[in-house]
């Protein structure tokens, strides 16, 4: 299939209304969702994956990609009118989006935010279009070895850079690399780690584990919040609404800028939104006229910035998963289980036989975020309602969700039990400061690594380990490994050698 | 100073047991089947070994110096680090209730089935939670019509009956 016809049917493929409908389904639940902190897209996805299992590959694609893509675009609405972070990206945009709505230009602050989230996310697609016909090759050209250590590298670098411990958690990607074990193994139909268990022959879902590691620790804390984030009045909503997005547009040149920053970071695993909205910020306060004195004031310029560089992230983050099946964090390795859900494998089949279905993500990726930045502008009111529903409201209803979408699985009641256990698992982890993003990580990419590592060396015997391109990927995953911890030691030598200044 | 290291450390020497048993159980197999669960389960257990040993380290320089080391402080929990409300007593007596709540929809779930105990569960939540009749009715029948039309007619699941409900061949 040749480039353009792949772009032709990735288009129509999202376009059939079944598939459409599914893409808005899944911008409005995941604005909404979003707008209430402590129910993330990662929730969102986790309990929607059982309907992927009925759809075909373009709806399925279309439902489980729009919740993620816009995620970044409606958790503006939290930070900028109550000052409460509606997930890792938008920490930076209360900066000067939450002195702005004091001042009472909110209607302002969201417009220019939702404007500038809609051309970040298209300048993220199209850079993730630009990179298909450079990374195609290159994947053609790497063998088992290769994508072995690349898998590695997921792992461990989504589990060194997703929190301050980078031991924690690269042992974390661990656990969840042996997690994936259990069951019968493929190629020798030896049963591991399955107790004598009938159920763990085909190994612990993906479902059930996901929903019990995230969702449920995520509703223990709604609980424990026991109220909602706000009752305070909304205000004006519509004045100042065409400035914004006339500010936006008058920007333009600091949201590529600050595009290329999101871009940039999202292809790097493991540094996610919240690093790509500070780093945004750092860069506008460094670049824009006058920013340091108005920043943080209400500057209108740090809400844009902050918002073209989460959106434009998805599209940069997109490239490692898609081309060498590396997703960078816990929400596209959950995006990564869906699609091998619908038989989409990640990888080099995605940019070969299936690349259609490469296209009509980045299709998505356009139209998502058109879409999402016009409806949340225009039912900026009813979104930012969502944050007075109270926790005792919203935590029986995923309780329920979450309890059928894991039997959903396959169709057992273990599963409802393993969701249960990891759900223990998933708060524990949290209570104890290990980050459980690598431990799915390891789920997801755990098969895939063991293929590649038998085939690696029945191929090549042990010396797979000195080819080039392995030795290559080695040194930069022990740099990537080593680096934060080296700088985080000379920070803490600093501290200590300049008395005072270090406490 | 041991009692304190072995309470703040159980999560670690779990961890260290779980890596220690995927290498156990990996040892009598085929060649294929154990090269991965060796590998991995040897990294694992050398990874959170080294992390005992400086939680160990860390109490020891706090024992003997008196000072909070920065070791053992919530490090890498920018996941979604446990909020300061959690850690309170209210806060875990709270997350308690909601594992209660889980266990006893799970029990639910074996004795009565699924079309009976979610939506009975999603009402006695209201009900608890003290909210308006009409709020806890409404929603009780809706999460039950999501339950038969959503799971049960549109994707196909099969629900169990629940045991009572099959004693009673209902």
């Amino acid at each position: 299939m040749s480039m353009l016809d792949a772009a032709l049917a990735g288009l129509v493929g999202i376009l059939h209304w079944k598939a459409f409908l599914l893409m808005i389904v899944g911008i409005v639940i995941s604005s909404t969702l979003v707008a209430m902190p402590g129910v993330g897209s990662k929730t969102a996805i986790a309990l929607l994956l059982p309907f992927a299992f009925v759809l075909e590959k373009f709806e399925a694609v279309a439902l489980i990609v729009s919740i993620w893509a816009v995620s970044n675009t409606a958790n503006s609405i939290t930070a900028i009118m109550f000052s409460v972070p509606g997930g890792g990206g938008s920490q930076a945009t209360i900066m000067d989006g939450y002195p702005m709505a004091q001042r009472g230009e909110a209607a302002r602050a969201l417009a220019a935010a939702f404007t500038s989230s809609a051309l970040g996310g298209v300048f993220g697609a199209l850079v993730l279009l630009a990179a298909i016909p450079v990374v195609r090759p290159l994947v053609l050209l790497l063998g088992a070895p290769e994508f072995f250590i690349l898998v590695m590298m997921g792992v461990a670098m989504v589990g060194s850079l997703s929190g301050n411990a980078p031991l924690k958690g690269i042992a974390v990607g661990a656990l969840g690399l042996a997690i994936s074990m259990m069951g019968i193994h493929s190629l020798t139909g030896v049963p591991r780690y399955t107790f004598d268990s009938i159920y763990l022959f085909d190994g612990i879902g993906l479902v059930p584990l996901t929903i019990g590691l995230f969702a449920i620790p995520e509703l223990i804390f709604l609980a424990t919040r026991g109220k909602g984030i706000s009752n305070v009045s909304l205000g004006n909503l519509s004045e100042g609404r065409m400035q914004g997005i006339k500010d936006a547009f008058k920007n333009w040149w600091l949201i590529i800028r600050c595009s290329v920053v999101g871009v940039w970071v999202g292809i790097i695993p493991g540094l996610g939104s919240s690093v790509a909205d500070w780093f945004a910020y750092g860069h506008a306060m460094q670049t824009c006229k006058g920013a340091r004195e108005t920043f943080g004031k209400g500057d209108v310029r740090g809400v844009i910035a902050v918002d073209a560089a989460t959106n434009a992230k998805e599209g940069g983050s997109l490239i490692p998963t898609l081309a060498f099946g590396i997703p960078g964090s816990s929400t596209l390795a959950l995006i990564f289980g869906g699609l091998l859900i619908v038989g989409i494998k990640p990888g080099r089949e995605i940019l070969t036989t299936q690349l259609d279905v490469t296209f009509s993500i980045i299709w998505l990726l356009i139209i998502g975020s058109v879409l999402t930045s016009v409806l949340c502008l225009l039912f900026t009111r009813q979104l930012a309602m969502a944050t007075m529903l109270r926790p005792s409201i919203l935590v029986p209803v995923i309780l329920a969700m979450a309890v059928l979408g894991s039997f959903a699985n396959s169709n057992r009641i273990d599963d409802v039990v393993v969701m249960m256990g990891f759900g223990v698992v998933g708060y524990v982890l949290r209570a104890g400061g290990w980050p459980r993003p690598p431990l799915l990580l390891g789920v997801v990419l755990g098969p895939l690594a063991e293929n590649f590592l038998w085939t690696s060396l029945q191929v090549y015997g042990v010396g797979f380990l000195v080819r080039p391109g392995v030795l290559i990927l080695l040194t930069v995953l022990v740099i990537t490994v080593a680096y934060p911890y080296l700088v985080r030691r000379r920070a803490d030598s600093k501290a200590r050698s300049v008395p005072g200044e270090g406490v | 100073m041991i009692s304190r290291v072995l309470k703040s450390s159980m999560l670690t020497l779990g961890l260290l047991l779980v890596f220690g048993y995927v290498i156990f159980e990996a040892v009598g197999q085929p060649i294929q089947a154990k090269l991965f669960p060796m590998t991995v389960g040897s990294v694992g257990f050398g990874l959170v070994a080294i992390q005992f040993g400086r939680e160990l380290w860390t109490a020891w320089t706090e024992s003997v110096g008196g000072v909070a080391a920065k070791a053992g402080q919530q490090e890498g929990a920018t996941d979604f680090a446990i909020t300061d409300i959690e850690k309170t007593r209210i806060g875990r007596l709270r997350a308690a209730e909601q594992f209660g709540w889980l266990a006893g929809l799970l029990g639910g779930l074996f004795l009565l089935g699924f079309y009976i105990s979610v939506p009975l569960m999603v009402g006695l939540y209201l009900l608890r939670h003290r909210e308006s009749p009409k709020l806890i009715i409404a929603m009780t029948v809706g999460v039950a019509l999501v339950v038969w039309g959503v799971f049960n007619q549109l994707l196909n699941l099969p629900f169990p009956q629940g045991l009572i409900l099959e004693w009673l061949n209902l």
